[in-house]
């Protein structure tokens, strides 16, 4: 479908979740939309996560902040009447599959828990609800996990969803509201006035004018950025996920081992892997989780797949008989210090980002679009989005100062008791 | 088990072919398949303690396949094959850089029938043969017991010398609906008719490709002969509209199909039966290949050069998963990948001049020309998205229906068949969207793509914990076994 | 000369060993030796042996070559098994599956 030259307040480049969350919050502050995608709604990292809302694996700091105002938005959007379909029956498929089930991160050391504690601790000085769990209370809220744990920490605002139903819903609801959607469409230019503002896009199926542009192209964030004139150091940080044959409710909560958290933070390029398992409402276990800096390599890994069931298989032993069915693979948005992008970009007017946060893209999306919205209709934003501005890495060599294996670079100082391979 | 130079993924005709070329040429090879025996799907037997004694009248060229025994047999005798059955190949990891035919291959394979472990089996060449499968477009009710591929009809009778109904139906359109029609009215059951979609017509235009394969024009003659023996009516431009039915298939609607493949009003007939043996034609069995990073064609089969290569290095591909074609083609390009890998082991290039080389690749092209002819005259019905209605389940595992992929499409913006699959889970349940994919992209508007997993079959994930690699491709790898039992006594129960 | 009917085994003239029983739901069933699973149920006259997880439909036998999945079914206690692969041994106890074959959500 050819692109009808139009004007539109807002130009979004991306139908990820957190583009879509964007033309949500956007078309609902009255603002007129164009939500443009160069594949499909979901076709991007939002289609191979498992669909986190998680508070608990969030460090102290602007993320964590971002992360408490947006596990709230995502109940409210779970909740609204419009997001149920009509086929109410079925388990799968229903809405977007919103869990408010909970996360339970686990140490399997004494020191892994203590350091756990702390962590736990720092966060429920911030607003995070979070309850220490002995030993000898992990079985009753996980009976099948492995007994030989040293305790955990329990999350109750942790929630999950499915993540491309739930962009694909905020989408056709945009849509109801006025905003278009122009899928199998390239952005080929970013258009900017003499003076250097931003005034629309040229794609492969036409022209469009807009105020302003939004940079939601995830890990593609680079590219995009290049085309408006600028920077934004988005890496690729490759993660797998095996999938299990559909099961009664083995597993009752999001579960994940402490060094998880280490491994997000980590800037190393090297694999890093750490169990987490959860159930679907549709049945099947979802088990993670990888992180590598290997390009846009999209080849199988057996050895990480197989590190990632050793680890599973660990927490929870009766899973060793549990068949996988598959595997997916997709990219994380990496930026260097592990925060997104979120706001104007001072270097070119009209210009803003939401990308690059990493594995909690899903998580984030509706305080990414909030936030963005209050920015575009002259408000002032719910919070301070210093931490997040786009052009705080300067036009340096970020793509390959960075890269370095002992995380030289990198504005995230380690924790206290964490590194590499600390077994949590 | 020894690292060998050649595995063979799939013992049908074209594995069976290229590991017999190749072991005359001296190569050592491990031909693995997931049957209690070799002979693929074309050659499935009767389990031996049936004891049938004229297995024969269930197969054509039943000749072809005891020589194929036979020299086997020898093969096996002389320590150049061996042969690992039920086992169930579930990844095919390649050693080494990807860039480099050095390292070879680690094929992972669950022993059957339990499948509760696996065994790793090192080779520094691969031959893919894992051969075909049916394709099946949905119309409604077709999920009712006894609705089943005329394959699978087939194929449960060879083995296990068991009929499905007492009246059935054959429907659909392709070559393998007359084999499958004369067998079923053989073995005893009432064909109450076969409808094919496509108009005799159709292979009008092919004549040079049917009279270059006189054998074929013979065998298809046969095959109407024995219908006709057997009072089976055949019916050309008919198709079946629906299955009808409580728990079970009880009657079939047969339309008449204009020149169009559009249904002709009024043209409906019910056709009682207990049984419909419905199938549209085959598709290649592609995963492992595409988890090697092998290229397909548009056609979705693996794409191979004139010796069978694909372009991921030591790795060639024979059979159906080239291109569907039957088993005398499969046979030819067995035997030209058997060849090849012998010669460019020893670091050679084949003899174009040699007669024996040229000879399979003339019956290769010849084969070839009529599988073409075959492709393009045999249509399903042009209309048959039209009929699947919005209750009827286009993913047999997910029980996904037409109206959730209709409202995919119209209502959440999918525009391919990933995110159709995303949004509805077609193509997430137990069989990986290997069933449901046409129909889903047809009801979709969508292209259809092969489903595409690295795990060619579900694998306990304590197997995968263990599983051995390639990594030490440097030595002869010895046969890992990993066993799927949890560590713990207490296994958990739902 | 007349047409003679024949059934399967005739047709390649098989002499089987004698049958022995398996019970699909408790009931008794006839099996030659060297048959699956599913050929047993089908010479039982049965089609169906399992309940599909979300709306209860029966299934059985589809591709008849383990690649559709449809035929699961649950044999001494183990789910998810394909029938059409399955051999069957005496005294296997085949049992309808529903759900997913663990047992109760």
């Amino acid at each position: 479908m050819e692109l009808a030259p139009r004007d539109c307040d807002l130009a979004i480049i991306g139908a990820g979740m957190t583009g879509a969350a964007c033309a949500w919050y956007a078309t609902r502050a009255g603002l007129r939309v164009a939500l443009l995608e160069r594949g499909a709604v979901a076709g991007g990292t939002t289609g191979a996560g498992e669909g986190n809302v998680l508070v608990s694996d969030k460090e102290p700091g602007p993320e964590l902040d971002l992360a408490l105002l947006s596990v709230r938005l995502w109940q409210e959007l779970a909740h609204e009447p419009l997001f149920a379909d009509s086929d109410g029956d079925r388990v799968a498929g229903h809405g977007f599959e919103y869990e408010a089930k909970g996360g339970l991160v686990v140490a399997s050391s004494t020191s892994g828990f203590a350091a756990l504690e702390d962590f736990a601790r720092e966060q429920r000085a911030l607003g995070v609800t979070a309850e220490t769990v002995p030993a000898d209370g992990l079985a009753d809220l996980e009976p099948h996990l492995s007994p030989a744990l040293a305790g955990g920490v329990y999350y109750p605002q942790d929630a999950q969803v499915q993540p491309a139903r739930a962009a694909a819903l905020l989408v056709r609801d945009a849509v109801r509201g006025g905003a278009s959607l122009h899928t199998n469409t390239t952005v080929t230019e970013v258009t900017r006035t003499p003076d250097g503002t931003v005034d629309g896009l040229v794609t492969d199926r036409g022209t469009l004018r807009a105020s302003w542009v939004l940079n939601a192209a995830g890990t593609w964030g680079g590219e995009v950025a290049k085309l408006a004139g600028t920077h934004l150091p988005v890496l690729p940080r490759r993660g797998f996920v095996l999938v299990t044959e559909p099961l009664p409710k083995l597993v009752r909560h999001k579960v994940y081992a402490a060094d998880y958290v280490a491994d997000v933070a980590s800037s190393s390029a090297a694999l890093q892997t750490s169990a987490v398992v959860e159930g679907t409402a549709a049945g099947p276990v979802l088990i993670g989780a990888s992180r590598e800096r290997v390009g846009f390599d999209r080849s199988f890994s057996l050895p990480v797949a197989r590190l990632l069931a050793q680890q599973a298989t660990e927490l929870f032993p009766a899973l060793a008989e549990v068949q996988a069915m598959r595997s997916y693979l997709g990219f994380r948005p990496y930026m260097p210090d592990h925060l997104p992008a979120i706001g104007a970009d001072p270097r070119v007017p009209g210009l803003l980002h939401a990308c690059g946060h990493e594995g909690a893209g899903i998580g984030l999306a509706p305080a990414t679009g909030h936030l963005l919205a209050q920015i575009l209709t002259g408000q002032a934003p719910d919070l301070d989005l210093a931490a997040f501005r786009p052009d705080r890495f300067g036009d340096g060599d970020w793509d390959a100062g960075w890269e370095a294996e002992d995380g030289r670079g990198a504005a995230h100082a380690p924790r206290a008791g964490e590194s590499e391979g600390a077994d949590g | 088990m020894a690292r060998r130079d050649l595995a063979v993924v799939g013992a049908g005709p074209a594995g069976l072919a290229a590991a017999l070329a190749a072991a005359d040429a001296g190569v050592r090879v491990v031909l693995l398949d997931a049957a209690p025996a070799a002979g693929g799907q074309f050659y499935r037997q009767p389990a031996k303690p049936l004891y049938a004694r004229r297995p024969q009248r269930l197969y054509h060229a039943w000749q072809t396949w005891t020589t194929l025994r036979a020299r086997l047999e020898a093969h096996v005798a002389d320590g150049r094959i061996s042969v690992l059955t039920d086992r169930h190949v579930w990844h095919v990891e390649r050693a080494g850089s990807a860039d480099t035919a050095a390292g070879g291959f680690a094929v992972h394979a669950l022993i059957g029938p339990a499948q509760q472990s696996s065994e790793t089996v090192a080779a520094d060449a691969l031959v893919l043969a894992t051969g075909g499968y049916e394709r099946v477009l949905p119309f409604p009710n077709w999920t009712l017991p006894g609705v089943l591929t005329a394959g699978g009809a087939q194929a449960m009778l060879k083995a296990g010398l068991v009929l499905p109904g007492r009246r059935v139906v054959v429907a659909g359109s392709g070559p393998l609906l007359l084999p499958v029609a004369a067998s079923l009215a053989a073995a005893g059951a009432k064909v109450e008719g076969l409808y094919e979609s496509s108009a005799p017509r159709g292979f009008a235009p092919h004549a040079s490709a049917l009279l270059g394969n006189p054998g074929k024009l013979a065998e298809g003659a046969q095959y109407a002969a024995e219908l006709a023996r057997h009072g089976v009516r055949v019916r050309f431009r008919h198709t079946v509209t629906a299955a009808h039915g409580t728990d079970r298939i009880e009657a079939v609607t047969v339309a008449r199909l204009d020149a169009a493949g559009r249904v002709i009003e009024g043209s409906a007939r019910r056709v009682p039966c207990d049984a419909l043996a419905v199938g549209h034609g085959m598709l290649p069995h592609v995963e492992i290949a595409q988890t090697l990073g092998a290229e397909l064609t548009g056609a979705g089969s693996v794409a191979v050069d004139a010796e069978q290569r694909t372009g991921v290095p030591n790795l060639w591909a024979a059979g159906e998963t080239t291109g569907i074609g039957g088993a005398a083609l499969a046979m030819a390009e067995g035997e030209i990948a058997g060849r090849s890998v012998a010669v460019r082991l020893s670091g050679g290039e084949p003899d174009r001049t040699a007669a024996s080389w040229n000879g399979a690749v003339r019956t290769r092209a010849r084969l070839r020309a009529f599988a073409a002819m075959l492709e393009s005259a045999y249509t399903p019905a042009a209309d048959w998205a039209e009929r699947v209605d919005d209750e009827t389940i286009v993913c047999r595992c997910e029980e996904v229906s037409a109206a959730a992929v209709r409202e995919a499409v119209t209502e959440l913006g999918a525009t391919d068949l990933r995110t159709v699959k995303l949004l509805t889970r077609a193509g997430m349940g137990w069989c990986q969207g290997r069933i449901c994919g046409p129909g889903v992209a047809g009801v979709a508007g969508c292209p259809a793509a092969p489903a595409r997993t690295p795990f060619a079959r579900p694998v306990p994930l304590g197997v995968l914990a263990c599983s051995g690699s390639g990594s030490d491709a440097d030595t002869d790898t010895e046969t890992r076994t990993a066993e799927a039992t949890s560590p713990s006594p207490d296994e958990g129960t739902a | 000369m007349s047409r003679r009917r024949h059934t399967p085994l005739t047709l390649v003239d098989a002499r089987p060993g004698p049958p022995f029983q398996v019970t699909f739901d408790g009931t008794p069933i006839d099996v030659l030796p060297g048959q699956t699973i599913a050929a047993a149920l089908w010479s039982a006259g049965i089609a169906a042996w399992r309940e599909t997880r979300v709306d209860a439909r029966p299934r059985g036998v589809f591709c008849g070559i383990g690649v559709c999945f449809d035929c699961l079914v649950t044999v001494n206690g183990v789910a998810n098994q394909r029938a059409c692969l399955l051999p069957a041994k005496p005294g296997d106890a085949i049992t309808t599956q529903r759900g997913d074959g663990h047992g109760t959500a």
